[in-house]
């Protein structure tokens, strides 16, 4: 994957949102951890610190010899994990063998109608954000999208891959696909569960953004909001999902400031929000002062991990289907 | 008007863009990874002829403000490095060179080592001091990671004011958005202060974001972290492209084509065993097994089919086109005028 072809030009570690962290610089580096070491026998004993990594593939947008760093990197997960015990993986991996998700449940308007079409929110829209749950099933609604939310539907195992948890991963996705075999159209929330849907799962699965992009849709919010475009969204299913964020939302009118930041991962991906918090918690802060010093009411955004991480920074932090209502609305 | 396709994002891809985009044509650029003229030293070794004066007008700057004639910087060996344009702080003029220099690093730290420095100025007759500062950062981590406040400019400004006189000569490592804090430090302590000209580094990044802006201003449209798949090619025009990006691959209409996706790296020119190959399978290659001359076959620019026809709305810049000669360090000169060659040949078309 990556065991040849790198120049050294160090455009991976310019990259790397978690070495210009103050509280990151523990983490080797993505040239060391997905370049260097995975090449030796002794790879295992890199340690819990090859972990943080927000999986946000900045790395791998930079390298000029296309090597998939990233990848290498989740690899060497697999191999480094099940011996490390970081006890933010461990309660995760403990939540998931006990209710099958990876944070508590909180939702509870479950919709289990037969509809084609099933909702599948994701761990944290089920869980601290399901505020945002209610309001993307209802705009679905309003959008002439009638839609199932499972109750039967679980983790889709993309965060027990960040932690080297194959088989739970495997076993979440049997679960999984007994339920998305009653229904034809799958619509997501999380980038991450899109991209676990459909390149492991093998399911047609379409991110919010997608099924907004050709809906007519007009702004909820006033003032000016900035954007945070999701890693996971952007490097991880697409560059042009995240440009069509952005267009459904000046197309419904949303007065948007673009910023540098933007594009900056929040820390809140890739098993660091559980396995390094503080890390995950710098990262937000430090982007959080650069979105209030713009000015700015608030931050949309396309990812639960995103909103919850920068939401805890005190930010307002909306989903995109928080932040336009279908145009027969009005 | 079907959009220009410019198959590159680096000094030819951007200059390009930014001249037809200048000129009025919608215009897509394609890029994926760092291009090498990100990780050049942020300076022409020599002008590029033919539009000089337009690259000026492309590289003009006001955070990051270009000097250009017979110029004379500092590499980070200590050597001495002479170019036709660089940024401010990189180099000086005929009547400018330094006395003497105070060479700042930090401890265990490679991005400038004050001691190997200071040596290598004194026998060119540069009086020189190394300055080390503590540092714990370890050495793959670039340097921007102890410049997060003020506090620890602070502390560099007052360290360099306990030296002597004399010009300070700094590692290279601030991004364009930052490149004010070498014009703060010269106030704060009254010295002249300079950046080792460094390869791999900010200074070849810089240039890059600096190029991206401006096409952007222009109005090209930059698709980021895609590559172009696959072209077709009928009737000796280009027609279509195929762009891959993530997960998502789009067929898209071509009205025109630069080709600017620099040398025989995994997204530019391939390889075929020892060969350079077109990854398209569409142009015409030439190879003599000097790779680092570029490949393409070019006539006044534009791009020559396998079959040995011009292609009507195709044409070639920058690294991925043969070059007759090419000297050590030429890369961006060429990239420029080639650049140029191929804009010219197109809006001739």
């Amino acid at each position: 994957m990556t065991d040849h072809g790198c120049i050294k030009c160090g455009s991976c570690l310019r990259a790397c949102p978690v070495l210009s962290d103050p509280n990151g610089t523990g983490f080797p580096g993505p040239r060391t951890v997905g370049v260097d070491v995975p090449r030796f026998p002794e790879r295992g004993r890199i340690g819990e610190r090859a972990l943080m990594c927000t999986m946000c593939h900045a790395c791998e947008w930079a390298c000029p010899s296309g090597l998939e760093i990233t990848g290498a990197m989740l690899q060497l997960r697999a191999e480094v994990s099940p011996g490390l015990q970081l006890p933010g993986h461990l309660r995760m991996r403990e939540n998931v063998r006990s209710f099958g998700r990876a944070v508590r449940t909180e939702f509870t308007g479950w919709r289990e109608e037969g509809n084609r079409t099933l909702y599948f929110p994701g761990c944290i829209g089920l869980g601290p954000l399901a505020a945002m749950t209610t309001t993307a099933s209802s705009l679905l609604t309003a959008l002439g999208i009638e839609h199932d939310i499972s109750s039967r539907a679980v983790c889709c195992g993309s965060p027990l891959l960040k932690v080297g948890a194959l088989a739970e991963a495997k076993a979440l996705q049997h679960r999984n696909m007994e339920t998305l075999a009653a229904y034809e159209r799958v619509i997501t929330s999380c980038p991450g569960c899109t991209y676990q849907l459909r390149e492991v799962y093998g399911v047609r699965a379409e991110h919010m953004v997608e099924v907004l992009k050709a809906k007519d849709l007009r702004s909820k919010v006033r003032g000016k909001w900035a954007l945070q475009l999701p890693c996971h969204l952007k490097r991880g299913l697409s560059p042009w999902s995240a440009e069509a964020l952005v267009h459904v939302l000046t197309g419904a009118g949303v007065d948007i400031v673009r910023l540098p930041v933007e594009d900056r991962c929040c820390g809140g991906g890739g098993g660091m929000l559980a396995g390094f918090p503080a890390t995950a918690r710098s990262m937000a802060h430090n982007k959080a002062d650069a979105y209030r010093a713009a000015g700015v009411e608030g931050v949309i955004t396309a990812c639960p991990f995103c909103a919850l991480n920068l939401g805890r920074e005190g930010l307002r932090v909306l989903d995109v289907s928080e932040a336009v209502h279908a145009e027969k609305m009005r | 008007m079907s959009e220009v396709l410019v198959v590159g994002s680096g000094a030819a891809g951007l200059f390009s863009s930014w001249l037809l985009a200048r000129d009025g044509w919608p215009v897509i650029v394609v890029g994926k990874g760092t291009p090498s003229s990100a990780m050049s030293t942020g300076c022409l070794r020599r002008m590029p002829e033919a539009c000089h004066e337009k690259a000026l007008n492309f590289l003009a700057d006001e955070g990051m403000p270009m000097v250009t004639g017979e110029r004379t910087g500092i590499s980070k060996l200590g050597t001495p490095f002479e170019c036709w344009l660089s940024p401010s702080h990189s180099t000086w003029g005929p009547e400018g060179a330094p006395g003497s220099v105070t060479v700042v690093g930090f401890q265990g730290h490679p991005s400038l080592h004050p001691n190997l420095i200071s040596s290598v100025l004194g026998h060119r007759g540069i009086r020189a001091r190394p300055l080390t500062l503590p540092s714990t950062l370890p050495p793959d981590i670039p340097l921007t990671a102890l410049f997060r406040d003020e506090g620890a400019w602070e502390g560099v400004a007052t360290e360099v004011q306990r030296t002597e006189g004399g010009t300070v000569l700094l590692p290279a490592f601030l991004s364009r958005r930052d490149y004010w804090r070498l014009d703060w430090l010269e106030r704060r302590c009254g010295r002249t202060v300079l950046e080792a000209v460094t390869p791999l580094e900010a200074p070849g990044q810089r240039l890059l974001d600096l190029m991206r802006a401006r096409a952007i201003e222009a109005g090209a449209s930059i698709w980021d972290g895609r590559t172009v798949t696959s072209l077709t090619v009928e009737n000796g025009s280009v027609r279509t492209a195929i762009v891959r990006g993530g997960l998502e691959v789009r067929e898209m209409e071509v009205g025109a084509l630069v080709m600017a996706t620099g040398g025989a790296l995994v997204n530019g020119l391939g390889l075929n065993g020892r060969e350079l190959a077109d990854p398209f399978t569409a142009f015409k290659v030439l190879d003599d097994g000097d790779v680092l001359r570029g490949g393409y076959a070019t006539e006044k620019g534009r791009l020559v089919s396998r079959s040995g026809n011009v292609v009507r709305n195709a044409a070639g810049a920058g690294d991925c086109v043969r070059a007759p000669c090419k000297g050590y360090g030429d890369g961006l000169p060429h990239a420029f005028e080639s650049a140029w060659t191929a804009v010219k040949a197109l809006e001739g078309a």
